[in-house]
């Protein structure tokens, strides 16, 4: 019974990542492209602060290597980035958990900002992209807008699962 | 940390393209499952005009039409030449090569990098360099193969340049993807003493050995001359559908250059057995 358990939520676990890094290589049209939500970071920061002993900076690390190479992009870029995330949730996750939902909304945006700016630069540094505006920092904003569901959705499954 | 400094430092070298290879095997499905809306609009399109079969048959016939477009823009090229009287050496090797078709599965998620990703890898016989044709031009080169799917890198991306000639008179130049992400090419170092005007029709010149030669570029669109400046900003608009084609074709390399590559071999051997 407590294998079947320990093997079910690393299971949940292992969706719960994966539905989220193919949202974020579905294709959009041109004009919503600017404005994708950044699932993997958002998830994270969920899942690092509500299990910081479970989930932490190493998850996000093997995490960012698989989008990378969903991406095509240079490895390593998305998890320096997811690592940075990661390690900002949990040395903050007490604190983070105290805050209302909008309280961290606000918070998540500003730290996916942060997170783009850098993979940004990352990519900048690597020759596969090029500076043009601060466009792509709209994903952090629409990210900030659907932190409260992503929270309402994740604690609402956890409730359903026995504990 | 010092683990990713570590793989940062490794990928300019190549060490990690076993663990990309090996991933890529994983990452198959993940592709497969976020191909689902389009494959699902698609198939809606599909039932209201036919059965399966006839589905079937239309993509059959797609990507034929697909083929022989590609050629007839040859042919055309070729007539083109032949006006030129640029005769014998150069006709031999505007035979279309083998092609093999290919579908578009997805893009990059960065808007400013211009890449797809085919469904065709290192299974399928793609190698790394191979063009990629649509049925109007020239669309890019295989950039990063996987087992089952590989990227394409767009000649509209900004770190992409393709050597071109003008079918009119053969002046050269190279056309580079636009720095502003416009999705056009912008041609580098003309000089004002070049005899480019706008309409005139870019194709491949086949220097680089990457692309073969006389497969159709783009068009100039603009030629702006900045006095301030040695040379003209031209604009070039691609002839590939770049942003809505779905099937694309894949040139093998031509026998010319794979002789190319076994001479190199055998050079090199020999240079090894002397020392």
């Amino acid at each position: 019974m407590r294998l079947r358990l320990v093997v079910a939520s690393y299971f949940s676990g292992f969706c719960i990542f994966a539905v989220a890094s193919i949202f974020s290589i579905i294709p959009l049209p041109l004009w919503v492209a600017n404005f994708r939500p950044e699932f993997v970071p958002m998830v994270i920061i969920y899942w690092v602060s509500a299990l910081p002993l479970r989930v932490g900076v190493g998850t996000a690390w093997f995490l960012g290597l698989f989008l990378d190479v969903l991406e095509g992009s240079v490895l390593g870029i998305n998890g320096l980035g997811l690592v940075l995330v990661a390690y900002f949730a949990s040395s903050q996750h007490r604190r983070f958990r105290m805050l209302k939902s909008l309280q961290q909304a606000s918070i998540v945006a500003i730290v996916i900002a942060l997170y783009l700016v850098f993979s940004h630069w990352l990519r900048v540094i690597n020759g596969e992209s090029i500076y043009d505006g601060f466009s792509y920092l709209f994903g952090s904003l629409t990210s900030g807008l659907l932190w409260p569901l992503l929270v309402y959705f994740f604690s609402f499954t956890r409730s359903l699962s026995p504990r | 940390m010092i683990s990713i400094a570590f793989m940062f430092a490794d990928n300019r070298f190549g060490y990690v393209d076993g663990i990309r290879y090996g991933l890529g095997f994983l990452s198959t499905p993940f592709y497969w499952l976020s191909d689902v809306p389009s494959v699902i609009s698609s198939a809606f399109d599909d039932s209201f005009v036919a059965r399966s079969e006839l589905v079937e048959q239309n993509k059959q016939l797609k990507q034929k039409l697909l083929v022989a477009q590609n050629e007839l823009r040859l042919l055309e090229n070729v007539a083109f030449e032949n006006s030129r009287l640029l005769e014998l050496d150069q006709s031999a090797s505007t035979i279309l090569g083998e092609v093999s078709p290919a579908e578009i599965i997805n893009i990059s998620p960065d808007l400013s990098s211009k890449r797809v990703l085919i469904n065709k890898g290192a299974l399928n016989n793609v190698v790394r360099g191979q063009a990629v044709l649509d049925a109007n031009g020239l669309m890019g080169q295989v950039d990063q193969v996987m087992p089952t799917t590989s990227w394409v890198l767009l000649i509209t991306d900004s770190h992409h340049q393709t050597p071109v000639e003008v079918n009119r008179n053969g002046e050269r130049a190279l056309a580079r993807g636009s720095s502003r992400g416009l999705g056009q090419l912008e041609l580098e170092f003309v000089t004002a003493s070049q005899d480019i005007v706008v309409g005139d029709k870019l194709v491949s010149s086949g220097m680089g050995s990457v692309y073969p030669k006389n497969y159709p570029v783009g068009e100039v669109e603009t030629i702006n001359r900045n006095p301030g400046q040695n040379f003209l900003a031209v604009t070039v608009r691609p002839f590939a559908k770049i942003d809505s084609t779905r099937l694309v074709l894949l040139v093998k390399a031509n026998s010319r250059e794979r002789i190319d590559l076994i001479k190199r071999e055998s050079v090199g051997g020999s240079f090894e057995r002397n020392f």
